[in-house]
């Protein structure tokens, strides 16, 4: 297993160990990711994939372990250090706000201001609307019928997923970690979104593929990490191995 | 192209409000001429005032997911302190209101502290602190009303009128309405507010601090409720200990008759001004109907479920 940190790591994950009260999540978990890779994060229910991200995207504190970026330490206090570090998460139906529209959400939490008369902070709405469309447009789903004034709420779930990947290649995010971004979604939908996953590895970014649909991992990943019952179990470059293999890993553990 | 952009104003919830003020000002005004007078409309407006400066806040506040029922409590408290400070201490006005006023940024700090860190529903958390600022007030004045000033530049300001006819609230009123748009509408916090109450984990994934965010929400809606408490205090010349009562629940009625969600994420801050005004017109028009005043809070309380039956109809039109 790639247990020691190498050069190139741009997240090196060592020791991780997370409880909740006496419930062991995470067991001495290590897990790293170089730039432009897409690393699938496998395993079953409660297998602590998402304590993992969770601890990575600056939402939990692990209990033990350090976190490496780029090879220095870091510590994420809330995941706005994380985000400043260049790490954005799209978590399972929880990565939009319904209510707002498509342009708010893109810039929610670091939205444009400009001075109205040299003082008074103002929203400045139309960079937010010309650059949304921007956004939307170099993911290619601009003109779908689809306005970043409009509400979430209104949007498909695969569109959904869209939005949130355009805001991460947006704002140029080193790692984009992806909580099953293809749960409950069509076929059609499935390969529009596995597409702008790769075209996020193209774009620069590493991207971290959280999903229980092996099939969907594999047709992406370079490389899959295994975790079972808060251990890592196997950690295979897609070149060394079988969608068949690493199923029954799971199966079997 | 112009109705497009109309309804995009008003987010078509503002549209529906709109159309009932105008109905029941037709009403009113059919079923007694002196209704649309303009020494009445003066009335009306100056009566939605004071309320709508409270529900402005409580606005912003639902918006961000969280209630407020201890306004009708700071509404008394601030001024009391400050009536108790000018009457029996001798202390200047001005530094009376200025020390009322940061009182009620602190009673909202406590509401929040308990709302986020004891991770209780702020409806139980205001309704324990409604009760207790209640308490105080009622302890501090004995039961008793105490006079504030009211001939100092400070009381004609906030209470007083222009030309003895028209009343500063309504320009306060217009003052806190504005202001509260900006925040919701145009500043960068206005967006956060709206994301914490309309997806408060994705808020936080963004990295938006949403218990920041929501107890600067409620120091902001205790302000105004203590700011409406001067209002009426300066009007009337003393404070008495069970001022604003009720006024909590009138406040959440005019912001849900507005178009405001309960479940937080969305609300229009000129559809609570033309709650405000509804209600005024509803105590106002009740009185010159010549109806048993009784049936006050029975009519505003049709309207309520009818605005809110609306609302749902037209968002779900909307999808």
């Amino acid at each position: 297993m790639q247990n020691k940190i190498s050069v190139d790591d741009f997240v090196y994950m060592k020791g991780i160990n997370k409880y909740f009260g006496r419930v062991v999540a995470l067991d001495d978990v290590y897990f790293s990711i170089k730039p432009c890779e897409i690393v699938g994060l496998v395993g079953d229910n409660g297998a602590g994939k998402s304590t993992l991200i969770k601890i990575l995207s600056g939402l939990y504190p692990p209990t033990k372990g350090v976190i490496y970026l780029d090879g220095k330490k870091v510590n994420f206090s809330s995941p706005r250090d994380a985000i400043n570090a260049g790490i954005e998460t799209t978590h399972q139906d929880l990565a939009l706000v319904d209510d707002l529209e498509i342009h708010r959400n893109i810039f929610m939490g670091r939205e444009p201001n400009r001075l109205l008369g040299g003082f008074i902070p103002h929203l400045d709405k139309q960079k937010m609307i010309h650059e949304a469309e921007k956004a939307l447009e170099n993911i290619g789903i601009q003109g779908d019928n689809i306005s970043v004034e409009d509400i979430v709420r209104n949007l498909s779930g695969g569109e959904k997923q869209a939005v949130a990947i355009g805001r991460a290649a947006y704002f140029k995010a080193k790692l984009v970690i992806m909580d099953e971004p293809t749960a409950a979604m069509s076929l059609k939908e499935t390969k529009k979104i596995l597409e702008l996953m790769v075209s996020l590895k193209e774009a620069g970014s590493a991207v971290i593929f959280i999903s229980h649909n092996i099939h969907h991992v594999f047709s992406i990943a370079d490389r899959l990490t295994v975790l079972s019952r808060g251990k890592k179990i196997a950690d295979l470059k897609k070149s060394e191995t079988t969608e068949q293999e690493v199923s029954s890993i799971i199966m079997n553990n | 192209m112009v109705v497009s952009k109309l309804k995009k104003g008003f987010k078509l919830k503002g549209l529906g409000v709109l159309i009932a003020v105008i109905a029941l000002a037709v009403a009113f005004s059919i079923a007694n001429s002196s209704f649309l007078s303009p020494y009445n409309l003066l009335i009306i407006i100056r009566m939605a005032s004071e309320l709508g400066i409270i529900a402005a806040g409580v606005t912003l506040l639902m918006v961000a997911g969280e209630f407020d029922l201890s306004v009708g409590s700071v509404y008394a408290l601030s001024p009391m302190v400050t009536a108790i400070l000018y009457s029996k201490f001798n202390v200047s006005i001005i530094l009376a209101v200025m020390a009322g006023l940061m009182l009620a940024l602190v009673l909202g700090f406590i509401n929040g502290f308990i709302t986020t860190k004891a991770g209780i529903p702020s409806f139980i958390a205001t309704l324990g602190t409604m009760m207790i600022y209640r308490a105080i007030v009622l302890v501090l004045a004995g039961g008793m009303p105490i006079k504030i000033s009211s001939d100092s530049l400070i009381s004609n300001v906030i209470g007083g009128t222009i030309g003895g006819v028209f009343p500063a609230a309504i320009i306060w009123f217009l003052f806190v309405i504005v202001i509260s748009y900006y925040i919701l509408e145009c500043m960068d916090f206005g967006n956060r507010i709206c994301a914490t109450g309309g997806n408060k984990k994705a808020a936080i994934a963004v990295g938006i601090n949403t218990t920041r965010v929501k107890i600067i929400t409620f120091m902001f809606t205790s302000f105004l409720a203590a700011f409406a408490g001067y209002v009426q205090a300066f009007r009337l010349g003393s404070v008495a200990p069970l001022n604003g009562r009720g006024f909590e629940l009138a406040a959440i009625a005019s912001s849900v008759i507005g178009g405001t969600s309960l479940l937080g994420g969305v609300g229009s801050i000129i559809g609570t001004a033309l709650g405000a005004l509804i209600t005024g017109m509803i105590r106002n028009g009740i009185v010159l109907l010549g109806v048993s005043v009784y049936w006050q809070d029975g009519f505003l309380g049709v309207i309520v479920i009818v605005a809110v039956i609306i609302n749902i109809f037209i968002s779900k039109r909307r999808r």
